[in-house]
């Protein structure tokens, strides 16, 4: 037990005496989780938007007025020419026009033509345009008589997130992404360099267990991730206004298990490359890919088909995020993510036994 | 110079996993990603709590049953099932038609009630959006089978909606592009940032500072083979996005060549912040934690997944010291749009500053004395 408390305070010493990418480390978090917390939004607000009106009438008038009273909506300009609505979206000045027919006040036709590069944008401004069109419709023309443009009045409630921020649905996939290419990046390299640096002959000559090695090599970046974890978590409330409605020694519990696994597949890696350089690129670089992708954090998984469906089971942040969405942010308890739990420990369970067998106590 | 040139060659084509890492990196995403990096929203899982059961809220559940966007999920008038169907994650919206729903929409004045799970918040809005979309075109139908005079005697008004440049709306026209410009800016990044700091480790960097060499010489000889490498793998994207999907630029050919001519200027400016990282670092784990935490910053600060507009103020302003920013708009613009060069030459010219000022910064800081 001796040796092996010796065997930390080495490893904790390497990482503290390398002062510079202990600041990284510390501070790359905090800076990701600030920055990206309030930048990776999809409210669509801004919507700059052009008219070309060939009723010039007063009920096109109104709606116009009526769209640009609109805080989202910012009136840009007025199209006259054919040719200048055909290149009116090429230098990204407008996300939509709004055309109205020369009869507007009668037939009540118009068309809403708009930038579609970006889906979902578009989809989104389509939705808020008709919708303050069709209200002010409603009331010039209901004025004096009893008219009803659409009979059913929704009453739309947003659950778990009445004010309807992005933050709710960023921020577990940011942390579970800043979480997993850190720590996966911190050990991936922690054995391959002993390798080539070549001080992996006195380790291994060393009577300490290979168990034992491993594991001191995963307690002081454990540490070190727990406590960015901290941090990271109190600026999610106090800065961006998240609020844990769950118990919070469950979601660090939770976050723990996953910080483990994350290591223990940085170490994995570092077990199997070669050089550092292929260990940090596989850990930094291809491991971004399908965490950003395939995790759910940016895409909803329900919208992709099948096959990747079932890729996207083996990436551990996909279950972390539910969970996390779960305990934090839906304040559900064990019963409800008893599932997320179970498939983390497992996946820890068969990394760490595949660490322990690639562990190699022979250099080639 | 060449021989200079020469050896950066070998040295990334004698290794055992670069090669590999640059052709099947970009395949993988090419291929694979697209399918997953689709932000469109279906599969909503709808559950109804249907209080009224009468005929009208029946014709409404089928007109929603029938849609492509909804799953019918549940159909009860239990408020605890319906409490435990969101709360499980099994319903995304719960519907609630009330009591006496019919009566008040024969009189044109129904009211329903819309529960949405909006953590993810787009989805919860496209959701009810597409909800109350249904209800009110299901609706009027309805009210005219029933002939409320109200209903008739006016024109309905008709405002039709028009996808410019996406009409089905398909998000693999929007990503790939992006795609194509991620794997370009991790690896023409990643790469340079592990280049000097490795000769460094192993030793080597004293056997390139005594050659007679100039920094500048040296700096160029480490660039142009990234250079080479970010124009194989972007022409290798283009093969594929037109193979595998059938996607071409709007312009033709002329929308390649102004796209090459971006991306000459693209890959300098991330190779030259690769190279500058990689002079200030001493080990090559310092090395990949800064340019990756570049890399993400410039690949989420770009517009590429979310956009720009929707960033707040300060995050915006912010984008405009982001080069990839302004490859990522010019690329979109000229694929997708067919802009041309005077649409959007600022971008260019931006683009060219950042390259000038990296591959300065990275001559100036490296240092021929250890």
């Amino acid at each position: 037990m001796k040796s092996f408390l010796a065997l930390i305070k080495k490893e904790f010493l390497h990482i503290i005496r390398d002062v510079r990418t202990l600041m990284i480390v510390g501070l790359m978090p905090i800076v990701q989780m600030l920055l990206f917390g309030f930048a990776l939004n999809t409210d669509v607000t801004d919507i700059r938007f052009g008219v070309q009106d060939f009723a010039k009438d007063n009920l096109s008038a109104k709606v116009i007025q009526a769209l640009s009273s609109n805080p989202d909506f910012i009136y840009t300009r007025e199209i006259v020419s054919k040719s200048e609505l055909e290149s009116a979206f090429n230098n990204n000045a407008l996300d939509m026009v709004l055309v109205f027919d020369s009869e507007f006040a009668r037939n009540l036709k118009a068309q809403i033509i708009l930038d579609s590069s970006d889906p979902n944008r578009a989809k989104l401004i389509n939705m808020q345009a008709l919708q303050i069109i069709m209200q002010t419709l409603q009331r010039e023309l209901s004025k004096g008589r009893d008219i009803n443009l659409s009979p059913i009045t929704p009453h739309i409630t947003m659950l778990f997130n009445p004010l309807n921020e992005s933050a709710f649905n960023f921020v577990p996939g940011l942390l579970g992404m800043v979480i997993m290419l850190i720590c996966a990046m911190m050990t991936s390299v922690s054995i391959v360099r002993e390798k080539e640096r070549g001080s992996m002959e006195i380790l291994l000559t060393s009577p300490l267990s290979p168990t034992k090695l491993i594991i001191s090599k995963i307690v002081p970046y454990f540490c070190i991730s727990c406590a960015s974890l901290v941090c990271v978590l109190l600026l999610s409330v106090y800065v961006l206004g998240l609020s844990i409605k769950g118990n919070i020694l469950l979601l660090l519990l939770f976050c723990m298990l996953y910080i483990t696994l994350a290591l223990s597949i940085g170490l994995f890696i570092s077990n199997l490359a070669k050089t550092q350089m292929v260990a940090m690129l596989v850990s930094g670089m291809v491991f971004i890919m399908p965490i950003m992708m395939l995790s759910g954090m940016m895409f909803p998984i329900e919208s992709m088909p099948a096959i990747l469906q079932y890729i996207s089971h083996i990436i551990p942040t996909k279950w972390f995020i539910i969970g996390v969405k779960k305990i934090m942010l839906e304040g559900l308890g064990v019963a409800e993510s008893i599932r997320e739990w179970g498939i983390l420990f497992t996946m820890l369970g068969v990394i760490l036994l595949a660490s322990f067998k690639t562990f190699k106590t022979r250099l080639a | 110079m060449l021989f200079l040139i020469q050896k950066e060659f070998k040295q990334i084509l004698r290794n055992a996993f670069l090669p590999r890492l640059i052709i099947v990196f970009p395949i993988m995403v090419v291929l694979v990603m697209p399918f997953a990096a689709n932000m469109d929203i279906k599969n909503i899982n709808l559950g109804i709590s249907d209080y009224d059961k009468s005929a009208t809220s029946k014709d409404i559940t089928q007109a929603l049953e029938s849609s492509s966007y909804f799953n019918l999920v549940f159909y009860d008038n239990s408020q605890k099932a319906a409490k435990s169907c969101i709360n499980s994650g099994k319903c995304d919206i719960i519907m609630e038609i009330p009591n006496g729903f019919e009566k008040s929409f024969l009189r044109g004045n129904g009211h329903i009630g819309i529960f949405a799970n909006a953590i993810n918040n787009v989805k919860g809005t496209l959701g009810s959006g597409y909800l109350t979309q249904i209800l009110s075109t299901q609706g009027a139908t309805l009210l005219a089978q029933n002939l409320n005079p109200n209903f008739m005697d006016i024109n309905k008004p008709e405002i039709l909606s028009h996808y410019a440049f996406n009409p089905t709306l398909d998000y693999k026209r929007y990503m790939i592009p992006a795609l194509m410009v991620m794997v370009m800016t991790m690896i023409c990044g990643f790469l340079p940032a592990l280049n000097i700091v490795s000769e460094k480790e192993r030793g080597n960097i004293e056997q390139l500072n005594v050659t007679p060499i100039s920094k500048f010489k040296l700096i160029v000889s480490k660039l142009v083979p990234y250079w080479c490498i970010g124009l194989v793998i972007l022409s290798l994207c283009f093969i594929l996005a037109w193979l595998v999907y059938g996607l071409v630029a709007r312009s033709g050919a002329a929308g390649y060549v102004l796209i090459y001519m971006f991306a000459i200027v693209y890959i300098l400016v991330v190779a030259g912040l690769g190279l500058v990282i990689s002079n200030h670092s001493n080990t090559m784990q310092q090395a990949l934690f800064v340019i990756y935490f570049f890399v993400l910053i410039l690949v989420l600060m770009s517009g590429l997944f979310t956009s720009i507009e929707s960033m707040p103020k300060w995050a915006y302003y912010l984008t405009y010291i982001n080069p990839l920013r302004y490859f990522m708009e010019s690329l979109r613009l000229i694929f997708l749009k067919g802009s041309s060069f005077f649409d959007i030459w600022h971008n260019f010219a931006a683009l060219l500053t950042f390259a000038v000022f990296f591959n300065l910064w990275a001559i100036m800081s490296y240092k021929k004395r250890v």
